[in-house]
């Protein structure tokens, strides 16, 4: 692909927000974040992708983020939803998907410390977290959730751009 | 001895920072992309070619600098800009007809058998002669000189060594200064790109 097809593509790039994602307030302004438009559809992994054109069609990039509020919610994912938690990952790892787990208003010193509000161990927490890093590949990003909107956006943006640079698409 | 670490990287930028800036004169250009962008708070539309020389000592060189450029956002810096002339019957727009239809019949003229028919895409793959020349302007208190695009002709004109010569043009305050150092008159930051008309 050209650098003026990679430009062309890049410039028809939307976000992808799965129907899952309740329209909060805050989801609200995480939207009002992106600089290009997004569209509500059902993922099968993630809850944000993206999706662009080529060649007249619409084509969703593999890769996706999983956003999860605090480290309350993600260590309810290795507890009560662990089991559909990792239904996502392999469905993920099956389509060989690059998978993001954007976590908001957490850091790694918090969980390995035990600053969060369930009762989930922090060893057994911090090391489910690695195993699943080596397992499924999953990419952790910690953040502040005023800074969502503009990650998921750059991160969607360079996996659409790696992947067209380096012929993914032809 | 073994290769350090981000060697590739840092060969790439001393590569990109040693090519240097296009030398003026007339280059035959091939044109690579065509875009058509409609002119936004009262300016004109815009065909905007993007090119690469085709022949000589500096074939390739855009497509050279792209490639060594190591910025994640990094552009093409071969462009040239036809403007569409409004049509509005005034005298700037009668200059926009006059420099619009040297383009069409210096493409006509380049490729055999091509008839400009209005359509823009039809002249992505052709050749054309450009004249470059050199302007200063000054980006972050420095002065700078780039090499821009000024004007078309036949590519025969060119082959032959008979294009005239563009003048030197200064813009936003630019000086005669000495440089400080090469880098001044090498490279136009991809930050101030959209300042720079080519």
């Amino acid at each position: 692909m050209t650098p003026f097809e990679v430009e062309d593509c890049l410039s028809t790039m939307q976000i992808i927000v799965d129907t899952r994602e309740q329209p909060s307030e805050r989801a609200k302004r995480r939207y009002k974040d992106f600089s290009v438009p997004y569209v509500r559809q059902k993922l099968d992994y993630g809850d944000y992708s993206a999706e662009f054109l080529l060649n007249g069609s619409l084509t969703r990039i593999k890769a996706a983020i999983e956003r999860k509020m605090d480290l309350d919610e993600l260590s309810s994912c290795f507890t009560h939803d662990r089991k559909r938690f990792k239904a996502e990952m392999e469905r993920a790892a099956a389509d060989h998907g690059t998978m993001y787990l954007l976590v908001e208003n957490a850091t790694w010193e918090n969980l390995i410390s035990g600053k969060y509000r369930t009762r989930f161990n922090e060893t057994a927490f911090f090391h489910s977290m690695t195993a699943w890093i080596a397992r499924y590949g999953i990419r952790p990003i910690f953040c502040k959730s005023e800074t969502s909107g503009k990650l998921i956006q750059e991160i969607l943006y360079r996996e659409l751009k790696e992947r067209l640079e380096r012929g993914d698409y032809g | 001895m073994r290769q350090f670490t981000g060697y590739d990287d840092a060969k790439k930028t001393a590569e990109f920072s040693a090519q240097g800036k296009l030398p003026a004169g007339a280059y035959v250009c091939k044109i690579l992309n065509v875009k058509y962008e409609e002119g936004k708070d009262g300016f004109s539309d815009r065909i905007v070619l993007q090119l690469d020389i085709a022949e000589g000592e500096y074939a390739d060189f855009y497509a050279k600098q792209y490639e060594n450029n190591p910025n994640e956002d990094k552009k093409w810096k071969g462009v040239a800009r036809i403007y569409v002339p409004n049509d509005d019957g005034s005298e700037k727009d009668g200059w926009t007809k006059k420099r619009f239809a040297q383009w069409t019949a210096s493409f006509e003229k380049s490729n055999n058998g091509f008839l400009w028919a209005w359509d823009e895409t039809k002249l992505k793959g052709l050749i054309i002669g450009i004249v470059f020349g050199e302007t200063g302007t000054v980006i972050n208190g420095r002065n700078v000189v780039y090499t821009e695009p000024r004007f078309p002709v036949e590519v025969e004109r060119v082959r032959q060594g008979k294009a005239p010569e563009a003048k030197f043009v200064k813009k936003n305050g630019y000086e005669d200064a000495p440089k400080t150092s090469d880098d001044d008159f090498m490279k136009i930051p991809d930050t101030d790109e959209e300042a720079i008309p080519f």
